[in-house]
């Protein structure tokens, strides 16, 4: 902004110029104009003058103040005022730099940005909350098994604390199912048995509420537990019949050898022990003083049970002892444990010897896979989520602001600006990368959905390029940021083109390209930029001729950086070389 | 007073035909506006004077909505009133 005062004889001359008169004629022309103009205002009157504005009087009311020097209060006499109101037209011309300038409505601005930042991280948000509410689906079934396995009287509400156990033991039960060592056989063997024990006080303190019978359902229930892991055992042999499962037949020999003494009596005591079992807790959490006729069945049918279930014990013991390879061990121990803890549904439901066993089998293998699934999804999901929002972030800022003008641009983010400029072109590289790389992560996903078993194996071994995609960024980001400079350079070195136009000027007299560039970017260095990109229009930069319309480019905002003395040295290389030319 | 009746005031104050006068004002107001745009001030002895001013942008926030708005900067013409106007017009208002 030229501060530059002009006086009236300024204006006299250029009348007498524009009109071919005499400056005495223009003098005595303006004086007498601003002579009626004052005569009018002190009449009163206001004044409009076509296309310039209107002068109005205005009466300041007289009003107190205070003395600084002596805190004395003065009153302070009202006066008139002669307030100019420029016209619409002058308004539009006095104000065409920043005429382009828009009120920005800051909080749709936030809004949008919040809104984009969370549409970016919407969807990962939304995949999370379906993977959540899959997990807790999941969870509510790994936790009948956490609360089989380590005996934890957790409640299935309570599913966020639970979430970390229950997939550390499924981990555990993949690991297991993958290296197969003597180790984890030994401790699912001890799980076993302290599963069983549990069970077992469990069963006392429930039964404890019961009746004199205690004792005996005790031991029944206790064994009604063997009996029906047993049992499981045994039934799983029969899925082979409906030819469903394809992992059953992968059980140990042995175990088949061991239950199927036991297929033929636990079978037809299968119906029956199943009965007692929903009558049983029926009885305890109903009525204590249920029919003893119950009791009494249950206590003949223990009776005979009972080295049954002894046997079965053994068996389970035997199964144990013997060191079967770690697949088939899981896989036995996972059947077993579904079918414990999908039990309770089917106590509410008629008992089906067949069609119960199958359907948790079936569902604790898709289950885990699921939650396999999920797991990497996860894990995935965050990494991509991480990339995404700070690409997504920076892309959005770059983007809105360069909607602004560069004259605000250079205000607010001088130094922002070229930083993002920096991580916007890495961003864009790594982008396309990583949406690659998901995308063939995502593929062995749904893959795995359909595979089932073998994923499981293949899945950690996927895992793995995440972590050097992300070193691999890491080390690309570096890059960047050291190419910087250099970019830089290449910028001032390299031809530049100016694709882009802010504004159109047209060149007036006393109007130079150095004022021109000041108004937009900020310093007058940076006028060799707007000659570049006029040089077809523009001979003389020194000397152009009234009239021209010039073309205001865009330029790189890290060509045209008042804070870097690069940039403006490399202007006053470019002014040497321009105007050094012309001399 | 408008634009018409302040040319025929002028014409007849200076004795030339109105549509000199007319002539003349457009080319004062052209010659005004130019040197607005080109970012200067103009000062009119005895009258007062004309300066260009950068309104500086700021955020504005509407009180019923709380809309907060930044208003890009702006130029303006701001006239200020020379002191010998002042103290003609000062006592306008004791005289009525």
């Amino acid at each position: 902004m030229n501060k530059d005062k002009i006086s009236s004889q300024e204006i006299i001359d250029s009348i007498a110029l524009q009109l071919k008169i005499n400056k005495r004629s223009a003098e005595t022309f303006l004086k007498a104009m601003f002579a009626v103009i004052e005569e009018a205002l002190i009449n009163g009157e206001s004044v409009k003058v076509k296309n310039f504005g209107t002068f109005k009087l205005q009466w300041n009311e007289a009003r107190e103040s205070v003395n600084v020097t002596t805190g004395e209060k003065i009153l302070l006499d009202g006066y008139n005022k002669i307030i100019f109101a420029p016209d619409a037209k002058l308004k539009e011309i006095v104000n065409e730099p920043f005429a382009f300038l828009e009120p920005i409505q800051l909080d749709d601005e936030t809004t949008k940005i919040e809104t984009l930042k969370s549409e970016d991280t919407f969807d990962p948000l939304n995949i999370l909350s379906d993977q959540a509410s899959e997990i807790k689906e999941l969870l509510l079934e790994i936790n009948g098994l956490s609360k089989t396995n380590a005996g934890l009287n957790i409640d299935r509400t309570e599913e966020i604390q639970e979430e970390e156990v229950p997939v550390e033991e499924v981990k555990e039960v993949i690991e297991n199912a993958e290296e197969g060592e003597g180790e984890e056989e030994e401790e699912e063997v001890s799980e076993v048995k302290e599963v069983k024990e549990v069970k077992e006080v469990k069963e006392v303190i429930e039964i404890k509420e019961v009746n004199e019978v205690i004792e005996v359902n005790e031991v029944i229930e206790v064994n009604d537990y063997d009996e029906a892991e047993a049992e499981r055992t045994v039934t799983d042999r029969e899925i082979p019949d409906q030819g469903i499962i394809d992992s059953i037949e992968h059980e140990p020999a042995v175990v088949q050898s061991d239950s199927v003494d036991d297929t033929t009596d636990s079978v037809k005591t299968d119906a029956s022990t199943e009965v007692l079992k929903i009558s049983q807790p029926f009885e305890n959490a109903d009525d204590n003083s249920m029919t003893p006729s119950n009791e009494a069945e249950a206590g003949t049918i223990s009776t005979v049970q009972l080295p049954e279930n002894h046997n079965n014990t053994i068996d389970l013991e035997d199964k144990k002892d013997i060191k079967e390879t770690a697949n088939q061990e899981s896989r036995a121990f996972q059947q077993e444990t579904s079918n414990k803890f999908t039990i309770p549904p089917t106590i509410l439901s008629t008992p089906d010897a067949f069609s119960m066993p199958v359907k948790p089998s079936n569902k604790r293998t898709k289950g885990c896979l699921i939650t396999l699934v999920v797991i990497f999804v996860l894990v995935v999901g965050f990494i991509v989520n991480y990339y995404l929002s700070s690409a997504t972030r920076c892309w959005i800022k770059y983007t809105l602001l360069s909607e602004e003008n560069t004259a605000r641009l250079n205000k607010f983010d001088r130094k922002v600006t070229t930083w993002m400029q920096n991580i916007e072109d890495w961003a864009s590289g790594i982008f396309v990368k990583n949406e690659n790389k998901n995308i063939i992560y995502l593929t062995p996903d749904s893959s795995m959905l359909q595979m089932d078993t073998i994923s499981l194996k293949s899945e950690p071994a996927d895992t793995l390029p995440d972590t050097t995609i992300i070193e691999n960024q890491t080390v690309n980001e570096k890059a960047t940021i050291k190419n910087e400079t250099d970019s830089l350079k290449i910028l001032f070195d390299g031809p530049r083109v100016y694709p882009k136009t802010i504004a159109f000027e047209k060149m007036r007299e006393g109007n130079r390209l150095t004022l021109i560039a000041e108004r937009y970017y900020g310093l007058k260095d940076f006028w060799v930029y707007i000659y570049e990109a006029n040089k077809d229009r523009i001979s003389n930069p020194d000397n152009i001729a009234n009239g021209t319309e010039i073309r205001i480019p865009k330029v790189d905002k890290r060509l045209i950086n008042k804070d870097n003395p690069e940039c403006i040295k490399k202007a006053k290389e470019l002014h040497d070389l321009y105007v050094g030319k012309k001399n | 007073m408008n634009n018409t009746e302040l040319v025929s005031k002028i014409s007849s104050k200076i004795n030339l035909p109105k549509k000199e006068v007319e002539e003349l004002l457009n080319a004062v107001v052209k010659s005004f506006t130019q040197e607005f745009a080109d970012g200067k001030s103009v000062g009119i002895q005895s009258f007062g004077n004309f300066e260009v001013r950068k309104r500086e942008e700021r955020i504005s926030v509407h009180p019923m909505t709380q809309v907060r708005t930044l208003i890009p900067p702006k130029l303006v013409v701001n006239f200020k009133q020379s002191s010998i106007l002042k103290d003609k017009i000062k006592d306008l208002k004791t005289n009525e």
